[in-house]
């Protein structure tokens, strides 16, 4: 069997999404009920949400998950 | 049970000012008729302040609600998302194998007993002149003798300090620690965590 690294770097694509939307920080976390600081922390790979978290993120954004968070070296980057 | 701890919170907090302003009153004031007597007013709170505190200080071993409400601001806990939680699990981790490897190395010292000695000058200078003595010793209660000396006395009741000694504090310290972090931890597990 492969071996897989033993720690993956998620990205995402959340800060191009929100500008997108026209959205500040503070409106998406109200949206996502989480706190801004989450939000930035997100927007700057600092933390991996959970997979309820990132479900609701990409029920806000009507996408599927696999598009706004994507592995290091994908083709989203 | 939370409008209870609202209450005794509120009660304990406020009075706070008449409890100071009491000791103030004894220990800055020149003892007059006028002084006196405000410090008889203000003074009738202190008794029944301190009964409620002894009483909350037992409910927030007691009772994790209470722990919850008051000690959460106290140690600065936010758990606003997932986030905040995931950090303050992380935090309370360090906090808690930190803590355990302070309270270790304090029932060492508390236990344990090293001592470097000069030994008394000889003729033969191949014979040692210092000496390590290494010593243990373990009891529960501190200085028992003491105690039970003051008891000779008319004392019904009196309470000066726990008689436990800082060896027995440590270890109980150790031991819960260890408990309730295992137990609370089953206790996520088999609530689906």
């Amino acid at each position: 069997m492969p071996k897989l690294e033993k720690k993956l770097k998620i990205l995402n694509r959340l800060q191009q999404l929100r500008q997108k939307h026209h959205l500040t920080q503070e409106d998406l976390a109200q949206a996502v009920d989480v706190t801004r600081a989450t939000i930035i922390a997100l927007e700057k790979g600092n933390y991996n949400p959970s997979l309820e978290l990132a479900f609701r993120l990409a029920q806000f954004f009507k996408m599927k998950i696999d598009t706004i968070f994507y592995l290091q070296g994908n083709k989203y980057e | 049970m939370n409008k209870l701890i609202r209450y005794i919170q509120a009660y304990l907090l406020f009075s706070l000012p008449f409890i100071f302003t009491d000791f103030a009153f004894s220990l800055f004031f020149p003892k007059t008729e006028l002084t006196y007597f405000v410090q008889q007013i203000i003074g009738w709170n202190i008794v029944p302040w301190f009964f409620v505190l002894i009483v909350f200080l037992i409910m927030l071993v007691v009772i994790p609600q209470a722990r919850e409400m008051t000690l959460r601001r106290l140690a600065n806990i936010k758990e606003r998302d997932e986030r905040e939680e995931y950090i303050t699990g992380k935090a309370s981790r360090v906090t808690y194998i930190s803590t355990l490897s302070l309270l270790i190395l304090l029932l060492f010292f508390s236990m344990f007993s090293i001592t470097v000695e000069r030994l008394p000058k000889t003729q033969n200078l191949k014979s040692p002149h210092h000496a390590l003595k290494l010593g243990f010793k373990f009891s529960p209660f501190e200085d028992l003798q003491s105690f039970a000396n003051k008891s000779k006395n008319n004392i019904i009741f009196g309470y000066e300090k726990i008689t436990l000694s800082k060896s027995s504090l440590l270890l109980i310290l150790l031991i819960w620690q260890l408990v309730i972090f295992n137990l609370s931890a089953r206790k996520e597990q088999k609530s689906g965590c």
